[in-house]
């Protein structure tokens, strides 16, 4: 059993990190995917002029 | 509006060919940026671009710098000027009229990455690791004598992407043991998009210090903690082994969206989290949400020609941190004044008033932010067509050619302030913001 770790995923927009377990025969058994990347754009939106929303959301 | 189905997805291909981004351009960007320059007859400088908390709009911006165009246009005077060059031109210039000299030179940005245009002309020289990592003590590099090493640090050579997430070809620990060399060696630059949270720093991981070690095991390849390495350590491990810093758009600029209002994460730019942290390297500001690909191509181009030292001239980088050539401290939007850029004041005399969003006209009325904008938008354009034509910016109208254009409001995207007030509600008018 084994672990294998690949920080950053590359070829992506954006931060990702996996983290996957072999057994003996390595194969696969489990995988986690992580998110690295926090900003809240929910909280940024909050008590804004409604029509900002279009123009701030898509950037993320 | 009432399109069939068959419709919008021709309009999707017929857009997707129109950022000239082909399949073969995929090709040749992936293999311009993915692989690194090694073992090659001329100078490179290596560039390291870290990502924050960022939207991949601003690389999707420099990677859509791609231009097909035929044609000798160049200066040749210039050339000769800069570099007693008087053979024949082996590349060709996307716009001869553009008052930066330095953008004339590179036609695309693999042209950048790769080398066609300025690995072509400029002779090779020593490998740039020899010079100094001091950009203060070597001359200017317009009067260096080139033929002395030392004198012009990134000599007219090109540049190798050694990381960017988004494009790199590999993955994990293969690039992250890159990277270490390259941050060890030194005297790269170190581009950044995205702003730095604070308030947590584990809100952005870079990547892991900890590598597959090739035997079931891991090994540990810096200095830096153990496990994820946040975007705060990795920066200051890396800035005071770099050359110079390039903030490419507005959140590593100055916040940007990340660092709103009401914002729990504590997102600052660049040069905030640099002065927090002690830190001091030169640091060139290219706001835009997202930037024009030529502001960002320009500090590279005018480094890689001239030479470091001549972005560090006073003059050179506005009151904001920004190339004044490109930027400066004034508004695109006078009011009325004959001097502005907005077309839709020059070639109206007088105010007039779009009353709605996509009427001709000027937009103040309806949010327009240009007379607190300080860009050369109006007249770079986006999306230049080989006939001379544009298709937009922000607030285009007016223009009296039958392009389809955007005549919306300016969002003020490039200014410090953006999204916050002055520059938004964005709808509203600037003099009406509080």
């Amino acid at each position: 059993m084994a672990t294998l770790k690949i920080a950053p995923v590359n070829r992506i927009e954006g931060h990702m990190d996996v983290d996957a377990t072999t057994d003996v025969n390595q194969v696969v058994t489990a995988v986690n995917n992580k998110v690295v990347m926090f900003r809240g754009l929910e909280n940024i939106m909050v008590k804004r002029d409604p029509r900002d929303a279009p123009i701030i959301t898509p950037r993320t | 509006m009432n399109i069939t189905r068959r419709q919008f997805l021709q309009y999707c291909t017929t857009s997707a060919a129109a950022l000239g981004l082909s399949q073969t351009d995929l090709l040749r960007l992936e293999k311009a940026l993915a692989t690194p320059q090694t073992g090659c007859s001329h100078p490179t400088a290596p560039v390291i671009w870290m990502t924050g908390q960022a939207c991949s709009g601003c690389q999707t911006s420099l990677l859509n710098r791609v231009m097909d165009v035929s044609g000798n246009y160049y200066d040749y005077d210039w050339l000769h000027r800069i570099y007693n060059y008087d053979g024949p031109l082996p590349f060709s210039c996307p716009d001869p009229d553009d008052p930066i000299p330095e953008l004339n030179f590179v036609a695309d940005v693999v042209d950048l990455f790769v080398g066609d245009a300025l690995g072509a002309l400029v002779p090779p020289r020593t490998a740039w690791r020899c010079y100094p990592n001091d950009p203060t003590s070597v001359p200017w590099a317009d009067d260096a004598d080139p033929s002395v090493p030392g004198t012009n640090p990134f000599p007219g050579g090109y540049i190798t992407l050694e990381w960017l997430t988004t494009v790199n070809a590999g993955a994990g620990d293969i690039n992250v043991q890159h990277i270490k060399s390259i941050v060890n060696t030194g005297g790269f630059f170190l581009l950044l998009d995205g702003a730095i949270p604070t308030t947590d720093e584990k809100y952005c991981l870079v990547f892991d210090n900890e590598v597959n070690d090739g035997v079931g095991g891991t090994k540990i390849i810096s200095s830096l903690p153990l496990g994820n390495i946040t975007l705060s350590d990795a920066l200051r491990w890396m800035v005071p082994q770099a050359a110079a810093c390039i903030a490419v758009g507005t959140c590593s600029a100055y916040g940007g969206i990340p660092a709103g209002k009401k914002n729990k994460t504590g997102a600052v730019g660049l040069q905030q989290f640099m002065s927090d942290n002690g830190l001091s390297k030169p640091v060139i500001n290219v706001p835009g949400c997202p930037p024009h690909p030529d502001w960002i191509v320009y500090p590279l181009a005018k480094i890689l020609i001239h030479g470091l030292p001549s972005v560090l001239v006073p003059g050179w980088l506005d009151s904001k941190g920004r190339p004044a050539a490109t930027f400066g401290d004034v508004p695109f939007c006078s009011q009325g004044d004959p001097g502005a850029k907005c077309p839709n004041w020059v070639t109206m005399g007088t105010p007039n008033a779009a009353q709605f969003l996509g009427d001709d006209g000027c937009q103040a009325e309806n949010g327009c932010k240009g007379p607190i904008t300080m860009g050369d938008c109006p007249a770079r354009q986006k999306n230049v067509f080989d006939d001379g034509t544009v298709n937009n910016w922000c607030s285009a109208g007016s223009l009296g050619n039958n392009i389809a254009q955007a005549r919306h409001v300016c969002q003020s995207c490039i200014q410090p302030d953006f999204p916050d007030p002055p520059t938004s509600p964005f709808y509203e008018p600037a003099s009406g913001s509080s």
